[in-house]
């Protein structure tokens, strides 16, 4: 909160967000060396000795020389990573679509720089740190090299490691969390630190089991290939030991906690929280326009977030949306400030009504339609659709139809029988034609491939859930507190439409319940767009159950639509 | 300091039934009728939970008791065991007999298991906890362990009320008579500790137990008596447990709780299953977390001589320490909270804070050193042969903050107290409510939108849910004008529709 709202630019404040958050990934690293030559330079019974030599170490030149690429390569993959953490994220709508995502230039860029640092990490701590596997060569016997091979091991194990990572972790998981609270960031990083490094070390063990696996199989001919290429001799005793693999696993560990030590400082930074200025000014950010910048999703995110905050703890903040202007007497501010609310909440309830529609049709398209009197009267105005499970209950709208059948089949007599026939047999021929190729993709895959995956549409709306929670609780208390503070009585011509978008909005929320794949019993209990459904859900719900409680008794003064007022009644009943 | 000796003792045979403008009501009570003095509370629901109205957990063993122990072969005997007490039980049987091959390597089994213990204990100190008798010594309800009604939740905005009894379920009671009464139970949720209705909703509710929380949706106008766990929310963290005490924001998007093995303090966004972590050094556990009415703080105290003050906007913390041995084992705001009144465990003084420095002719009112003042002595008087007194168990404030009641350890009244604000913050000795011969209060809570004044509700060990009202008849008109409840609502649709 100690931003200052001097920013001009989207650019200028998410530069300075980033920026401090690559500088601290890079910092951590060093730190991290430091910790790790400090425990592998361990003298108990010499405690002085033990930090000098430590301090030693990390200060020689030959240290430097080593660290210094190392933090480049840091630098460069958080600089290429940042950008995903700012830019709108595409969601694709195919599989093919999302295959084709990932084989981008800049992944590839991405994997060989996963590559290079888990090779270098494991190179750079194992040769400050001492022990056996300092060196990828040692000399055996009068002045020929030999292949370490447990070294050599390590070093193949941080190019596993980086490959895991990237494949596995990163490009799945890309999204920001905004905690719950926000305490300083020295607190956060406390709280976080000890837990981050457990994860980390536990979520390894698997991908090194892999590689022993895979080592165990094919192991012996790297090791040749690599030999061969240098001229390296085979040691006499190539075995290695259980510690080599304790080590790997170590490793793994560090590789893991400092890749997601880089994750959580962006999300440490972009998520803090900053104060917009209120003022309509030209050539400046303000809160009112950030609302709406969906290209930039983080700057929208902080802003929905800064008007939540500031309508719940800051009174002469949301003065600044209670005041007229001077000259001229206009409540600009709260203005534009609807107006770009309504707008969000609007385009939202679009969206989910878009991507909820789509979702029916598919389903009623899916259920197997009845066709005896579609193949009989070609020509039928609204072919009746019964489905096949309810053939067998006594259908009252069924005998409905039946009767009016008579009155069809006048209309329809006048086609001539031998073209209806001709017609229906063009029919059956469309329709096998049809059935064929809907097999043929199936059974090629083209279906899985290219077929329009039913979610995508509502993951991007929930992806943004956090945008609507806050924007809806933050407009719901500033109503509420207009009530008291608000001497002009700007807020109460909006109050209409604030409340009917919410309402709208939530009838959207409404049908998103109905979507299978979207109830507990598909989506398990960890699932993200399961919670983050029923978080939307319930935040417009408290929103207009907070207008609802506070403006009681002044309800009835406000025009609102029948359907409407039924449906807060719906809401607010005990 | 004033003390308990101010008190007015009801005549001999007499209770307290209600305040009325000032003054307090009694009646003998045999014939003790609320009716004869005020219709407030003729629409509340009468709730006495008898022993037979209770589930309660059978563990299988009550069969036991009836047959003679019988010599059968050892395998047979722990075939048995086995079965009906599981693994470990069968290590120790096994153990304490003397088939050598079996009895020491299950001896072996059990150090081991008994090590791992150990390490993970070092590691995590949080898995030391031991059951329900450490929720017993903690919790707000006097002999938590034993009584049948253990807390007492009110709806913010509704006539509704939630009620844990000892079987570990929630019954929910509405104001209609002949309503449904949901009970809430499930096989997770096990010792429950405290309930809170979640603000600015009409149907979820937050249950805390042993294991975590669970947050239920108790749909009104269900027909389902018993919901089903598919309807809440299951929280729970490893380390997180027992929980001891929940609070809601008053906006109702962030839950907080407070567990007595863990020392940090979770605030949960429930939806999402997200957690924050409130951790400061001190203590080994928390006991009690309650978010002022106001929103802007929260009040968190540990298990030792520390207790804090949460700016809930900055999320910094004021740390107050208690002068000698103990913990708080209690505390309310009061005077709509700019105040805190609390209690340490084993003491008999009522100590008061004032929080909110107001006051403009005050420049430097940062270098004034906060503290609190002891407001009321409650050491164990004795009169007219009734014992009363003692160390506090449990204090409540009324939602407005202007009365306050406490609950006792060992005696068997509640006090009622009027709380004044300005010049200073003080408590006016009220009344003393009694139950009938034998009773015991349990817990207390204050109804949360009582428009007549105020309203206490108690506990009674028989069962018996007790209401004790405070009422100012003047404050009619301003009731109508202020409070936004939920008839005047239904009285809006009645209209537009």
């Amino acid at each position: 909160m100690d931003q200052s709202p001097s920013a001009v630019t989207y650019k200028d404040l998410l530069l300075k967000k980033l920026s401090y958050s690559v500088i601290c990934s890079v910092i951590s690293q060093l730190a991290l060396l430091q910790v790790y030559i400090f425990f592998t330079n361990t003298n108990i019974f010499h405690p002085l000795q033990w930090i000098s030599s430590t301090f030693s170490v990390f200060t020689s030149i030959s240290t430097w020389l080593y660290i210094i690429p190392f933090i480049t390569i840091i630098f460069a993959q958080s600089i290429i990573c940042a950008k995903d953490y700012v830019l709108k994220q595409e969601y694709c709508s195919t599989r093919f679509q999302n295959f084709l995502s990932v084989l981008s230039i800049r992944n590839f860029v991405l994997l060989i720089l996963n590559v290079v640092i888990g090779s270098t990490l494991v190179w750079l701590f194992s040769s400050l740190g001492g022990g056996p596997y300092q060196s990828l060569i040692v000399d055996c016997n009068m002045l020929r090299y030999c292949l370490n091979e447990g070294s050599f091991l390590l070093i193949i194990s941080g190019i596993w490691n980086g490959v895991y990572y990237f494949t596995k972790i990163y490009v799945a998981k890309k999204h920001l969390s905004f905690p719950v609270i926000h305490q300083r960031k020295l607190l956060q990083f406390k709280a976080q630190l000890i837990p981050l490094l457990k994860e980390s070390i536990i979520s390894s063990f698997w991908p090194t089991f892999y590689f022993i696996i895979i080592y165990m199989l094919w192991g012996d001919s790297f090791a040749d290939h690599f030999r061969n290429m240098f001229g390296l001799l085979k040691p006499n005793d190539s075995y290695i030991g259980l510690q080599a693999y304790f080590y790997m696993w170590i490793f793994g560990g560090l590789y893991n906690f400092n890749m997601n030590l880089m994750q959580f400082f962006f999300n440490l930074f972009l998520t803090e929280p900053v104060e917009f200025p209120l003022q309509l000014l030209p050539n400046s950010l303000c809160l009112q326009e950030c609302l709406n910048v969906s290209e930039w999703p983080i700057i929208q995110n902080l802003a929905c977030y800064d008007l939540n905050n500031l309508a719940l703890n800051s009174k002469p903040r949301r003065q600044a949306f209670f005041t007229l202007s001077q000259p001229g007497g206009h409540p600009h501010n709260w203005n534009s400030l609807v107006e770009s609310v309504l707008k969000l909440f609007k385009e939202y309830t679009d969206q989910i009504e878009k991507s909820t529609t789509v979702t029916e049709n598919l389903h009623k398209a899916a259920i197997p339609t009845q066709t005896i009197f579609q193949q009989n009267f070609p020509t039928l105005p609204n072919p009746i659709k019964s489905p096949e499970r309810y053939q067998n209950f006594r259908n009252m709208s069924l005998v409905y139809h039946t009767c009016m059948d008579d009155d069809i089949t006048v209309e329809v007599s006048h086609i001539p029988i031998r073209w209806n026939l001709l017609q229906s047999l063009i029919d059956k021929i469309k329709q096998k034609v049809n059935n064929a190729i809907n097999f043929m993709k199936i059974l090629l895959g083209i279906n899985f491939l290219f077929g329009e995956l039913p979610q995508a549409n509502i993951q991007k709306c929930l992806a943004n859930g956090y945008i609507v929670i806050w924007a809806s609780q933050g407009i719901s208390d500033l109503v509420c507190s207009s009530l008291l503070e608000d001497q002009y009585g700007i807020v109460q011509k909006d109050l209409p439409a604030i409340i009917t978008t919410l309402v709208q909005l939530k009838q959207a929320l409404d049908k998103l319940n109905k979507i299978p794949a979207l109830t507990r019993k598909m989506a398990g209990y960890n699932d993200f767009n399961f919670k983050m459904k029923n978080a939307v859900n319930y935040a417009v719900k408290r929103s207009l159950f907070n207008i609802c409680r506070t403006f009681g008794k002044f309800l009835n003064d406000i025009p609102l639509s029948k359907d409407t007022v039924f449906y807060l009644q719906s809401l607010y009943k005990v | 300091m004033k003390g308990l000796h101010e008190f007015e003792v009801p005549n001999d045979g007499e209770i307290c039934l209600c305040e009325i403008n000032g003054r307090v009501h009694s009646m003998n009570y045999d014939y003790a009728n609320l009716n004869a003095f005020t219709d407030a509370l003729e629409s509340y629901p009468k709730i006495h939970i008898t022993r037979d109205q209770l589930h309660l957990v059978s563990s299988g063993d009550e069969g036991k008791a009836l047959f003679l122990p019988v010599d059968v072969s050892f395998l047979k005997q722990l075939t048995q065991v086995y079965y009906e007490q599981g693994f470990t039980e069968a290590l120790h049987t096994a153990a304490s007999h003397n088939q050598w091959l079996i009895s020491k390597s299950s001896r072996l089994i059990l150090d081991v298991l008994k090590y791992i213990k150990k390490v993970r204990l070092i590691f995590n100190p949080n898995v030391r906890y031991s059951g329900p008798s450490l929720i017993n010594e903690y919790a707000q309800a006097r002999n938590w362990l034993n009584s049948t009604i253990r807390c007492i939740a009110w709806h913010p905005y509704c006539t509704k009320v939630a009620v844990v009894t000892c079987d570990d379920s929630v019954r929910i009671f509405n104001s209609e008579c002949g309503a449904l009464t949901p009970l809430l139970r499930c096989k997770q949720q096990k010792h429950v500790t405290c309930i809170a209705w979640r603000p600015l909703s009409n149907t979820e509710i937050a249950v805390g137990h042993e294991d975590g929380v669970i947050v239920w949706n108790v749909d009104p106008n269900s027909l389902v008596v018993r919901p089903s766990i598919s309807n809440a929310v299951v929280l729970r963290r490893l380390e997180h447990r027992p929980v001891i005490s929940l609070a809601w924001s008053p906006r109702g998007d962030k839950l907080v709780t407070a567990a007595a093995c863990d020392n940090t303090i979770l605030v949960w966004d429930v939806e999402l299953d997200q957690t924050s972590s409130l951790k400061r050094s001190g203590g080994s556990g928390n006991i009690l977390v309650k978010w002022s009415p106001t929103g802007e703080r929260l009040f968190s105290c540990s298990n030792t001589l520390v207790f804090r003050i949460w700016n809930c906007h900055t999320w910094d913390c004021e740390r107050w320490t208690l002068p000698s041995m103990g913990r708080v084992q209690s505390a309310c705001w009061a005077a709509d909270g700019s105040a805190l009144l609390f209690a340490a465990a084993g003491d008999t003084v009522l100590y008061g804070a004032v929080l909110d420095r107001d006051n403009a002719f005050v420049f430097d009112a940062e270098s004034l050193e906060k503290q609190a003042c002891p407001l009321f002595d409650l050491t164990c008087v004795d009169l007219e042969g009734i014992p009363f007194g003692g160390p506090v168990r449990q204090i409540e404030a009324d939602p407005k903050g202007r009365h306050a009641a406490v609950l006792f350890q060992d005696t068997d009244c509640v006090a009622v107290f009027g709380v004044v604000k300005r010049p200073q913050l003080a408590l006016i000795p009220s009344s003393l409510v009694m139950g009938l011969a034998e009773e015991k209060p349990t817990t207390i809570s204050f109804i949360q939108d009582f428009g007549a004044g105020s309203c206490l509700t108690i506990g009674w060990s028989s069962g018996r849910m007790q209401y004790y009202p405070i009422i100012y008849s003047d404050l009619g008109e301003s009731r109508n004008n202020k409070s936004v409840n939920c008839s005047s609502f239904n009285s809006f649709n009645a209209k537009s529709i």
